[in-house]
């Protein structure tokens, strides 16, 4: 791509991006980004400035993901790659954060109410709801362990749920309600397996938010630089090709027939599912063979889901050597994301 | 390369400041009000403007928890008061128990509410409104209702309507079907969603907070076992407890827990969590309840308009119900009584579907209205809350009664109406030295004047005389009084009056006598 001497490198000022500097994190954000093109370098484990070559107007930041919202939000960076749960937990009265894309398809978890196992008499929300009520008749608060204050009130308040007190706890939350300190947790798990082991259940209907990486920018300096808004734009319309192609295959095969309309019409009218015959139809090219003279080369591009079916469908058709890729991107006539970006920058 | 930008520092989002112009004005409204209700005989009080959240929580806060600015400080929950009523009824409870009833009580001041930033909401507002505390009867709520009328008479608003109804009808209706406590509160804060919006759309909401409703809905002819697939693991075990006495069911509850190895040691005692787990198999399920209770409601809101009309209809609909008629016979007398204050009857009209926001009320409660369509503004609310002093903790049940009005609103009520207050002036002199040496002397003019009575500032820049003229032209100040040395030795002062220019030579007390008859000549 550039080099240090090519005209690229006379940007106005850089991008600065912020990326979780440690973890499970780290490692799913650095091979999503050398995935789609952009892989980060990083001199060491324990350097916190990076670059990703093939953008040389970024400069990468390693930041602990808890803190990237803040970052982003006091705009020390303009660009930042953290936990939905972190931003919405956070976001709540910050206007000056967008969310530019809030499903890099990592990093799932999801915030969820977890109540002792002891309490066999409660296993829904609206149990809790009546637990609360409970409480407050003999005199108590019912007592939620949380990192995610906000979020919790907010939901609770929206299901009528409020008499409850929040206490704020930093890491072993799910030993809060063994150890006394508080009655319940609302906390994120992604397996369940540290709930289990702190003998904690999940309720039904309970939980808050379903979680995964996403990127956030500072909506005042991208608002104000045209140059920031274009490298956003860049880093977006790659993430998005590259999401997009994971659900794409794409089939070669040599299918024999009279003549490409042919081929190309049986392969349209001939399938029960729509969408088998690719993104907008089958392209066929005539295949040069020394022997024969009737075959021809299909291509069609579909849904992962629909590998196999397209297979089978190109056999009845008369294909064999087929070939299967999978695409590195897949590009629309414009990025989705970017024109929902565009809108969510200009709100107030 | 770039500068690095000086942010100015925004105004906090839906709160406003009160520039001089528009304080005046709205000084001239608070003024008439505290007249109209100094002349029943109600006194002022002024309460704190933080409170402890739970004085709002206590009394089921389902609907105004979301709204409060709550927060933690040094390790005490507060909270910004969202109305005054709370606290005005705290500080009863606190001060005067003592004092003979009923007591009188008005405030003015503002409020806070966390809501999204609307055209005519904010999130600080002002409230004047006042508190019978220690009557019941027909007579306290006429005069409650009385003086929220009369005032808007004083201020010459035109045009209200006020909408009464009765907490205490459908309350009733939902005390009989034995409603679990939420959905009994989120019932009556949806009265008006339910009216506004159909049925269906309460129906969504209810769904979102009560998920058994959801399959009740989607499958009405379904029986609640099939919708249900806890009722029918809960209908088994109903019926095996059902036959045992309380204390077998607990034995039997506490060996299974045991026998499955389900410890039942931590923050909530094994006592406790058995009892509410025997209630919640025992409990119905209150779909069908639920849904009985929007129906009611639906008609309930229907009982719209002139008042005799609309009470033969809720007789009606009531002794279909079997719910007594207290309430309808409290509303009539209400009406009767109102009939004595020479309030216009066609201004009023009964809501039955009237539920309004907060849920400490009991009885008659109601709204007043201006303006039609888009313009139509909700001025003014209140009603009776026989409870409050109870929960609050006061020594015995006191009945209660009161009103507020909305000020932002009234205010704009009023311009809709062409209502132009007129600002007051705020300036009658400008006190002009003429130069550096003058300065001392015209400080001590400018005192006596104001001694005199009148409103005087000084010109302290030093400017030309001139450029004092033009600043006296463009803030309307009437009159400019110049001293020179000429004037400093005669200790006199030269009076100019900027509209017609005149100008003449007087001595202090004479400037301010010219002044006071002009001006008092004028106004």
């Amino acid at each position: 791509m550039t080099n240090d001497k090519s005209p690229m490198t006379n940007y106005q000022s850089p991008v600065r991006l912020a990326l979780p500097s440690k973890g499970a994190l780290e490692r799913s954000t650095s091979s999503l980004l050398s995935a789609c093109g952009m892989s980060v370098f990083r001199p060491s484990d324990r350097q916190y400035f990076g670059s990703i070559p093939s953008l040389p107007q970024i400069n990468v930041l390693f930041q602990r993901a808890a803190d990237i919202f803040t970052k982003v939000e006091e705009g020390s960076v303009d660009l930042g790659i953290t936990g939905y749960d972190v931003v919405c937990e956070e976001g709540v009265g910050h206007d000056n954060v967008v969310v530019i894309h809030d499903r890099l398809g990592y990093g799932k978890c999801e915030l969820v109410l977890a109540v002792p196992e002891s309490w066999v008499d409660v296993s829904s929300i609206e149990d809790l709801a009546e637990l609360t009520l409970l409480f407050k008749e003999k005199g108590k608060t019912l007592r939620i362990a949380t990192k995610y204050p906000n979020l919790t009130r907010d939901w609770l308040y929206e299901k009528l749920i409020v008499n409850f007190s929040l206490v704020s706890v930093q890491g072993a939350m799910e030993a809060a309600p063994s150890m006394g300190y508080a009655d319940m947790i609302a906390d994120v798990t992604s397996t369940g397996t540290t709930l289990r082991e702190n003998r904690l259940k999940r309720i039904a209907g309970g939980t808050l938010l379903k979680s995964q990486a996403c990127l956030i920018g500072n909506k005042r300096l991208l608002q104000d630089d045209p140059t920031k808004l274009d490298t956003t734009k860049t880093i977006l319309e790659l993430i998005e090709a590259n999401l997009n192609a994971k659900k794409y295959v794409s089939i070669t095969a040599n299918v024999r027939g009279k003549s490409a309309d042919e081929i190309g019409n049986y392969l349209v009218n001939h399938s029960e599912l729509s969408g088998l015959t690719g993104l907008r139809g089958p392209t066929i090219a005539k295949v040069y063979s020394k022997e024969e003279k009737d075959w021809y080369a299909v291509t069609i591009v579909v849904e992962q889901r629909m590998l196999l079916a397209a297979v089978n469908h190109l056999r009845n058709t008369g294909g064999s050597d087929m070939t299967i890729t999978s695409p590195d991107y897949v590009f629309g006539s414009q990025s989705q994301n970017y024109q929902v970006f565009l809108e969510r920058l200009k709100e107030d | 390369m770039t500068k690095m930008r000086t942010t100015k520092i925004e105004r906090v989002r839906g709160v406003n400041d009160v520039l001089p112009d528009d304080y005046a004005i709205t000084k001239q409204l608070e003024d008439t009000l505290r007249q109209s209700f100094q002349s029943f005989g109600y006194r002022p009080i002024d309460v704190p403007l933080i409170e402890y959240t739970e004085l709002y929580l206590r009394k089921s806060g389902e609907e105004i928890a979301p709204r409060l600015y709550d927060f933690i400080y040094r390790n005490r929950r507060l909270c910004l008061r969202p109305e005054f009523t709370a606290s005005v009824v705290r500080a009863y409870v606190d001060n005067l128990q003592g004092v003979p009833q009923p007591i009188r009580l008005y405030y003015a001041g503002s409020a806070f509410r966390y809501e999204r930033p609307q055209k005519e909401r904010y999130r600080q507002f002002n409230q004047m409104g006042i508190e019978l505390i220690g009557a019941t009867g027909a007579m306290a709520d006429a005069e409650i209702i009385a003086i929220a009328s009369q005032g808007l008479n004083r201020l010459g608003l035109s045009g209200c309507r006020i909408v009464l109804g009765h907490i205490g009808v459908i309350s009733k209706f939902l005390d009989n079907l034995q409603l679990e406590s939420r959905l009994r509160s989120f019932l009556l804060t949806n009265m008006e969603i339910l009216r506004k919006e159909g049925k269906s759309a309460v129906e969504q909401r209810l769904c979102d907070i009560y998920p058994a409703f959801a399959l009740y809905t989607s499958n009405p002819q379904l029986s609640p076992e099939q919708t249900n697939p806890e009722t029918v693991h809960s209908q088994r075990l109903s019926q095996l407890f059902q036959g045992m006495a309380e204390s077998d069911a607990q034995t039997a509850i506490l060996d299974l827990l045991d026998s499955m190895n389900i410890e039942l040691a931590g923050n909530r005692d094994a006592q406790e969590i058995v009892d509410r787990l025997l209630t919640k198999i025992k409990r119905q399920d209150q779909t069908e309840r639920v849904s009985k209770a929007l129906e009611f409601m639906s008609q309930l809101g229907q009982l719209v308009g002139e008042p005799t009309e609309v009470l033969k209809e809720a007789q009606t609909l009531l002794t279909a119900h079997g719910i007594d008629d207290a309430g309808l016979e409290q509303l009539r007398e209400i009406i009767k009584t109102l009939e004595f204050y020479d309030l216009d009857s066609s201004q009023i009209s009964l809501d039955l579907g009237l539920s309004r926001g907060l849920q400490y009320y009991t009885g008659m409660i109601f709204e007043i209205y201006h303006g039609a369509g888009k313009q139509e503004r909700q001025i003014c609310g209140g009603g009776r809350y026989d409870d409050l002093v109870g929960t609050f903790g006061g020594r015995q049940d006191t009945p209660a009664t009161g009103f507020s009005y909305g000020m932002e609103r009234l205010r704009l009520a009023l311009e809709a109406e062409g209502k132009v207050w007129q600002v007051q002036r705020q300036m009658d002199a400008l006190v002009v030295p003429v130069s550096q040496d003058d300065a001392g002397y015209a400080i001590g003019v400018a005192q006596q004047l104001r001694q005199m009575g009148l409103a005087v500032a000084m010109d302290l820049r030093g400017k030309s005389v001139s450029s004092n003229f033009q600043y006296a032209n463009k803030q309307g100040i009437p009159y400019t009084i110049l001293v020179g040395s000429e004037e400093r030795q005669a200790s006199n002062v030269v009076l100019k009056q900027m509209d017609s220019g005149e100008q003449q030579q007087l001595t202090v007390s004479d400037a301010a006598k010219y002044i006071h008859d002009r001006l008092s000549r004028i106004t």
